[in-house]
């Protein structure tokens, strides 16, 4: 892979794996890491791309899995990080708050939610790049969708 | 749906941090080039095969002639008159197949041959040079019945540093003048 044809995927597909990685862990500290450690598989993989969408899934299945592997490790589990890290900044207030009512989800729910509704997959497709059944991915949409529905009732 | 298009919009608005872009582009320099490619993978299997193939093969000989094929090269001996002489030896200085040897008892310097005394060279080999003929038994047969012919021996140097060619061509050992007694 040249230097060119890195930079293009780059541009195109970073925001999508740091909000994924936002997503999953709520940090933005952390959403560093598994971003660059997603690249840097890009970079050391030999991988055979045979069109966009498959650098795009590929891009996603890598980041899910280097979020799933930071929730495992000992030492995400016993400390807390320090590090001080922007959280995203909203133009409105109202997108300030949904933020907040979705990272209030729970974790498995979030990333569907994101995948469905920023990404557009379908559940069968979510279900495939997670690994999970069909029914567990709109099982998770239905519950992540009455949850938001509560969290907008309360505020008004 | 509002909801949809709300979590969109909301979503739209969360980009990778400046910073974070620059990190990711600047991994492809801080990048290694692999030192293994995929030339230098095959080249490694070929060497470890050609290793592999030396050492079975080298068993293979030692366990058949009791001696690496390494050390069975065939070297061969010219004698003074530039003639090829019909001989090989191991890197021992042992004829392939024969062991020869100087042998000093007594006072008398005797040709060994597989152990048996082939010829006393005393007198001959007192001047750093001895050459002659002498009659090999083949198997367990009667110099009667044995029709093997006769090996031309020539011997240089001395006691601490000889060489001994041997020579199992008839018409050349009748050229040569014998000096056994």
């Amino acid at each position: 892979m040249d230097s060119k044809e890195y930079e293009g995927i780059i541009a195109k597909y970073i925001d999508t794996v740091y909000r994924i990685a936002l997503s999953s862990t709520k940090s933005p500290a952390d959403a560093d890491d598994i971003v660059q450690q997603t690249f840097l598989k890009l970079l050391t993989k030999d991988v055979d791309f045979q069109n966009e969408e498959h650098i795009r899934r590929w891009l996603i299945r890598v980041c899910i899995n280097e979020c799933n592997r930071m929730f495992s490790s000992f030492w995400h589990k016993k400390v807390d990080s320090l590090e001080m890290t922007e959280e995203p900044v909203f133009q409105t207030e109202k997108n300030t708050e949904l933020y907040e009512a979705v990272m209030g989800l729970p974790g498995k729910c979030r990333i569907v939610v994101y995948l469905f509704y920023y990404e557009g997959y379908s559940s069968k497709e979510i279900a495939k790049l997670l690994h999970i059944r069909d029914a567990t991915v709109r099982t998770r949409l239905t519950r992540a969708r009455k949850l938001l529905r509560e969290a907008w009732a309360s505020e008004e | 749906m509002k909801s949809e298009k709300r979590i969109k919009e909301m979503f739209e608005e969360i980009h990778a941090p400046d910073e974070l872009r620059e990190k990711v582009i600047s991994l492809e320099k801080k990048k290694k080039p692999s030192k293994w490619n995929k030339g230098m993978h095959r080249a490694a299997g070929i060497a470890v095969m050609l290793a592999a193939v030396f050492t079975l093969s080298n068993g293979i000989c030692y366990a058949a002639t009791g001696k690496t094929w390494v050390r069975q090269s065939v070297i061969r001996f010219t004698d003074e008159n530039g003639e090829e002489l019909d001989i090989t030896v191991n890197m021992n200085g042992e004829e392939a197949g024969r062991e020869a040897e100087l042998v000093e008892e007594d006072g008398k310097v005797y040709l060994m041959i597989d152990g048996e005394q082939a010829a006393d060279i005393t007198e001959d080999f007192a001047d750093g040079k001895a050459v002659g003929t002498i009659h090999l038994n083949i198997g367990d047969k009667t110099p009667e019945e044995d029709t093997g012919g006769k090996t031309f021996y020539t011997i240089t140097g001395d006691m601490d540093d000889y060489d001994i060619a041997l020579e199992g061509d008839d018409e050349a050992a009748s050229q040569v003048q014998s000096t056994e007694e």
